[in-house]
């Protein structure tokens, strides 16, 4: 036989059937994106996508631990930054008070021992402001289990631990500041310089000279620090506005991969829809005619 | 006038054996095809509920841990976040089970089914050697033979050859399954090999074929591959946590048990117990390092999350693959049906056609006897009458 004869078996069964099985598997197959609205709803809808797009999320879970490490960060180095700054206040206020002290003028016994009174009070203050907790931990005790940075003596209780949060892929910050490297090194401390000023202008006010350098060397190491906590915090923000629009770019190419574009989706399943159709009215025409139809 | 002499059985044996040939094929990437998506949703990927955003959400927590070393609630939470991971882990290795499960009855019905159709085959292969050799006729089961050894051939593949007498031989694997009026016992043994009279044989094709390499392929592969997640879970978080110490300051404990997706559990249920510190002290302290190192493990290489992707990457282009060579075999067997169908089937037109030249024929004939009859209606009844 040359050339194939077209039965009516083989046209109804095969060809006709083929062709409206593929037709209502093509429209299935957009329907079902459409209505998933789902570029991809099972690997195999394309194998490397899927690899993509599981690196995408996993990319954009990383992004969030930064994002939540960051302000983290932001909160540790606020508290840094205020605690800071009361302590530059309180300090200041002392050296007045030395300054006041090493006036011959004012330094009747009476109001030396009234100094050295208000020197014991903002003592007492800047202690109290040494130990500060953030979240329920010593601001400046390192990573210490305990629950103070300075005992009442004024000497150092935490440790030697830095804080540190990871803020991007390759960028880890220390958020946590000493007291040693805040107020010296214990036995010639802050806390141990102002028991010497109000020892002296107690017994000696003359003494208080020396006094004064040590009080302008605590001041600026709190300075140096308050100054470290701030290009530590500029490095955070930068890192956060960083990683917010790195979400964005990631979120977007997620949404490549997975979802449908709704508009080009909608006219692929109008187009099967209507393939599917003429399929079947083709079908049905077609197979209504017989040759004893134009037989009399 | 036409003459009835005899039917005859219509079929082309070249292309029935070839419609066999590649609907056994047809069949053998069907079910694969099948075997392969269902395994596939093994995994619920990519999705915002899958086993890799479980892992991430684990990484996660250890952040959260990291940033509060002391604090009970981001340790609960760290370890629910471990509990979902597990869980994941273990239901896709429960749905694998159960395929596998469904894979082993399903391969017991269509064994048994062929062997059913083996011993009728055998029976029909009777009746027709004996009608053959009486001269009676045997188009009746000459379809009832094709029609099995078709089914045949799409359970269990093979090779049909058609004998001088008109009985089938079937052949599988270099097996006899049926020849002449006997047929093997078809069996399946405990390793899940098909048996051909109770000693074990290699049957590659149909859509048994598909089932017993899946059961000795692409199960156990996925299987190996879930059981290396969950190892390289275990094996990285145990080995970092046990280097690193708890909020008293005691080493790390095992946080994983267990190296199979079945088998793998969380060990410990104590927050307190979780090692997040990377420096040892006595009494402990609020360290969060070994916590934070941690974090990071969803971009090992070789961690957790990298087997995970290859194990959903490996399911995806395996079953789309799949999916690309039952559709290419699908056409295939079309075009042989149809032509199958052109040769065997009935063109009505054809008919039609040949119906009008009978009834011509017909017409033409009773014209012949009306004027014979004419003829000699002239001859008995008027002659001798001429001029009368």
């Amino acid at each position: 036989m040359s050339t194939l004869r077209i039965t009516e078996g083989a046209a109804a069964t095969y060809q006709a059937l083929a062709g409206l099985r593929s037709a209502s598997a093509r429209l299935a197959a957009v329907g079902s994106k459409l209505s998933s609205g789902r570029q991809i709803t099972r690997p195999s809808d394309d194998p490397a996508g899927t690899a993509d797009a599981l690196r995408t999320r996993a990319e954009l879970a990383r992004g969030d631990q930064y994002r939540s490490n960051s302000a983290d960060a932001i909160g540790w180095l606020s508290s840094l930054n205020s605690t800071f700054s009361s302590l530059v206040a309180q300090t200041q206020k002392v050296r007045d008070l030395v300054l006041r002290g090493l006036n011959p003028a004012d330094t009747d016994s009476r109001s030396a021992a009234t100094l050295a009174g208000q020197v014991d009070a903002l003592r007492q203050g800047l202690l109290a402001t040494a130990n500060t907790s953030h979240l329920g931990r010593p601001l400046l005790g390192g990573t210490t289990a305990g629950s103070a940075t300075y005992d009442a003596g004024g000497a150092y209780q935490g440790d030697s631990g830095t804080v540190s949060r990871q803020i991007g892929t390759a960028e880890t910050v220390t958020v946590n500041a000493l007291g040693p490297q805040v107020f010296g090194a214990d036995g010639s401390n802050l806390f141990d310089v102002l028991t010497g000023i109000s020892t002296a202008l107690r017994t000696d006010p003359s003494t208080l000279s020396g006094s004064l350098t040590a009080l302008d060397a605590a001041l600026s190491r709190i300075s140096t620090a308050q100054a470290s906590a701030g290009s530590v915090y500029a490095r955070v923000r930068a890192a956060q506005t960083a990683g917010t629009a790195m979400t964005t770019a990631l979120t977007s190419h997620l949404s490549d991969l997975e979802d449908i574009d709704i508009a080009n989706m909608a006219i692929d399943v109008t187009t099967a829809d209507m393939a599917y159709q003429a399929a079947r009215q083709t079908t049905a025409r077609v197979r209504q005619v017989s040759l004893l139809d134009f037989l009399r | 006038m036409t003459n009835f002499a005899g039917l005859t059985h219509a079929s082309a044996s070249v292309v029935d054996g070839r419609a066999r040939v590649e609907h056994a094929r047809s069949a053998y990437l069907d079910r694969a095809d099948t075997t392969a998506s269902e395994l596939e949703t093994v995994v619920d990927e990519p999705s915002d509920s899958g086993a890799a955003q479980l892992l991430n959400k684990f990484w996660a927590g250890w952040t959260t841990v990291a940033s509060n070393p002391t604090s009970p609630q981001a340790g609960i939470d760290l370890l629910h976040r471990a509990a979902a991971v597990i869980s994941a882990l273990r239901s896709a290795s429960s749905a694998l089970d159960a395929q596998q499960e469904a894979a082993v009855s399903r391969l017991a019905g269509t064994v048994v089914s062929a062997g059913a159709n083996a011993g009728r085959l055998a029976e029909v292969n009777r009746a027709i050697a004996v009608g053959t050799a009486t001269g009676v006729d045997t188009n009746t089961l000459a379809d009832q033979r094709d029609a099995l050894t078709a089914s045949l051939a799409e359970s269990l593949g093979g090779r049909t050859t058609l004998q001088p007498d008109g009985t089938a031989t079937v052949l599988v694997g270099g097996r006899t399954i049926v020849a002449g009026g006997t047929a093997a016992t078809l069996g399946v043994d405990a390793s899940n090999a098909i048996t051909v009279d109770a000693s074990a044989a290699t049957l590659g094709g149909g859509s048994a074929g598909a089932l017993v390499d899946a059961l000795s392929g692409s199960i156990p592969q996925v299987r190996a591959e879930l059981d290396a997640v969950a190892a390289a879970l275990a094996g990285t978080v145990n080995a970092a946590h046990q280097a690193g110490y708890d909020t008293t300051g005691t080493p790390g404990q095992t946080f994983f048990a267990g190296t199979t997706a079945a088998t793998i559990q969380v060990a410990i249920t104590d927050p307190a117990t979780v090692a997040a510190a990377a420096t040892a002290s006595n009494g402990g302290n609020r360290d969060g390092g070994q916590a934070a190192a941690l974090a990071g493990f969803g971009t090992l290489t070789d961690g957790a999350d990298a087997r995970y992707r290859e194990l959903v990457n490996g399911l995806g282009s395996r079953s789309a693959a799949a999916a690309q060579q039952a559709a290419v075999q699908s056409s295939v067997t079309e075009a042989v049906d149809a032509q199958r169908a052109s040769a065997s089937g009935v063109d009505l037109d054809e008919e039609v056609g040949r119906m009008l030249t009978y009834q011509r024929a017909y017409q033409a004939a009773s014209r012949v006897l009306t004027t014979v009859d004419e003829n000699l209606d002239i001859l008995i009844n008027h002659a001798g009458r001429v001029g009368l």
